[in-house]
């Protein structure tokens, strides 16, 4: 390199004060100046998580969100240069870090994640251009054509239906939320395991609507098939309706 | 529409900046930082302003001055994004917003030192043969010098002259940094190689104390600023783009066009006799 190893070390002394506040040798600077880039730097970066994290940020108290702020300025090597990305990065540091918010929230790393993937989804690249001409009825024969803009998240408390600062230890189950992009944008669905069985069979198995039907009532014992057959069906309307599923290949 | 005035594009503008006929701007600026690897309502944004007006790319990350590696995979995506929208002119800062493998989202100075030349020089020539293109540099605003053994004149044009990169003059930076650095911003201006310059950005900006402005992009340009801008574009040979910056305290749309118009009217009365002959 073609930089020798004084000036490297002062631009690392100076990184790192405006990372840590930790105030090491810098040769040549203007004392009372040098703090605009620590306050400059954090403010990019704290407005950014603030604008990703909303509900997340309302939820912790003032002084502990500038601390999980401060600590993650400090100790997270921030690897994205897209700063719209950086929120995962915030995600990431939490749930790798033994964090005292964690305990006190039992649901902020669902929370996180929900808010997260909502900003994910709402910029992530295209993925359905390529689908082509489909139809919007369906019959027996049909063949389902699913957005590929979409999240199915496993969840341990219900940070999609409850508010946060409610949230208790009670809460405490298995939830499925489906995230998808839809004419630009994000709408959420509470899934049962069951519905999460059915989106699963649709999205692994390339079936007709009548295999697919046969296909889940075999393995769905204990419900009649015919009530079974009707609110697959009711799904499957309601799914193309809300632009999840794009549309049928007749 | 504007001849040389063109206008950075926020987010903040949202729909008004379509509905609205009043900026009429040359070009419209992009940072690809924002705008690259996107899809859904953002990318409908790009692609509807891209197809009716021409784009320049004003890079944020790429951290040239950085004591770590180059990034070749943002470089590539830099590249991609540079070609997939038909643009001619993509310009960086001449500072560093990523050190010790952490980016920090913000524009740092670099030591105006010797052995800081060679490694800039060496990577500007680097990103530039990558990119099969030149790039312009900008002078940056800064509020402290760091270890320097040369001064800030010097430090930039060896840089430019040594490394063949274009530059970006940043009109406001000048002022700003001649008003926190104490010296005299239009003799800094004469000493530029001024035939490098190939990009102009004007902005607004904030006077926090008696001795300190920082460089926001959050207020209108003041008038030295203007006459600054005056002073500069009268000294090239040749008209170049001129971008309105404004990032913060987004205005009406009629405040912009305001600003807009007068960067015009300045430009057309200095040039116009590029066009006469």
């Amino acid at each position: 390199m073609l930089l020798n190893s004084y000036t490297e070390m002062q631009q690392s002394n100076f990184a790192t004060f405006c990372k840590t506040n930790i105030v090491q040798p810098i040769d040549g600077i203007t004392e009372n100046r040098i703090d605009r880039y620590r306050s400059l730097i954090r403010g990019a970066i704290v407005d950014n998580l603030e604008s990703a994290y909303p509900i997340t940020e309302s939820l912790l108290t003032e002084e502990e969100w500038d601390l999980l702020a401060d600590d993650f300025i400090a100790n997270c090597k921030i690897q994205s240069p897209q700063i719209w990305k950086m929120p995962y990065e915030f995600y990431r540091f939490v749930d790798e870090n033994d964090i005292y918010v964690k305990t006190k929230y039992p649901h902020l790393m669902d929370l996180l994640l929900f808010e997260w993937k909502e900003i994910e989804l709402y910029m992530m690249e295209d993925k359905n251009d390529a689908v082509g001409n489909l139809s919007n009825t369906f019959n027996s024969e049909s063949k389902i054509v699913i957005n590929q803009e979409f999240e199915l998240l496993q969840l341990s408390f219900p940070v999609h239906l409850k508010p946060s600062t409610q949230m208790s230890k009670q809460d405490e189950g298995a939830y499925y939320l489906l995230m998808f992009r839809s004419e630009d944008k994000i709408r959420f669905f509470d899934l049962s395991l069951f519905y999460v069985k059915v989106l699963s069979d649709i999205l692994q198995n390339d079936l007709t609507v009548s295999q697919l039907t046969e296909k889940l009532i075999k393995e769905c014992a204990g419900e009649s098939s015919e009530l079974f057959k009707e609110n697959f069906l009711r799904f499957l309307t309601a799914m193309h309706s809300k632009g999840f599923i794009l549309g049928f290949i007749n | 529409m504007k001849q040389f005035v063109g206008i950075g594009y926020r987010k903040d503008f949202g729909e008004d900046f379509f509905q609205s006929e009043i900026l009429q701007p040359a070009f419209i600026e992009f940072a690809p930082e924002n705008w690259m690897n996107i899809g859904g309502y953002w990318k409908k944004v790009l692609k509807r302003l891209a197809d009716n007006y021409s784009i320049t790319a004003h890079g944020l990350s790429l951290s040239i001055g950085s004591p770590d590696e180059l990034d070749w995979e943002f470089l590539k995506n830099i590249k991609q994004f540079l070609s997939d929208y038909d643009i001619s002119v993509y310009s960086e800062h001449l500072s560093y917003s990523k050190c010790d493998n952490a980016h920090l989202f913000d524009l740092l100075p670099i030591p105006f030192r010797y052995d800081a030349v060679n490694h800039v020089v060496d990577r500007i020539k680097r990103v530039q043969d990558f990119l099969e293109r030149k790039m312009a540099i900008e002078i940056v605003s800064y509020y402290t010098p760091v270890a320097a053994e040369m001064s800030e004149i010097e430090f930039i044009n060896s840089i430019v002259l040594q490394s063949g990169c274009d530059l970006l003059l940043d009109v406001n930076n000048v002022y700003v940094n001649a008003f926190n650095h104490n010296y005299d911003a239009k003799e800094f201006i004469s000493q530029l190689p001024l035939r490098n310059v190939s990009y102009i950005h004007m902005a607004g900006h904030e006077k926090v104390s008696e001795d300190l402005i920082i460089d926001t992009h959050g207020q209108a340009i003041i008038d030295p600023v203007y006459e600054l801008f005056d002073f500069t574009i009268n000294k090239l040979e040749t008209p170049v783009p001129v971008l309105l910056e404004r990032d913060f305290n987004i205005p009406e749309m009629e405040e912009l066009a305001s600003e807009m118009n007068k960067l015009e009217q300045i430009c057309s009365k200095a040039w116009s006799h590029v066009y006469a002959s």
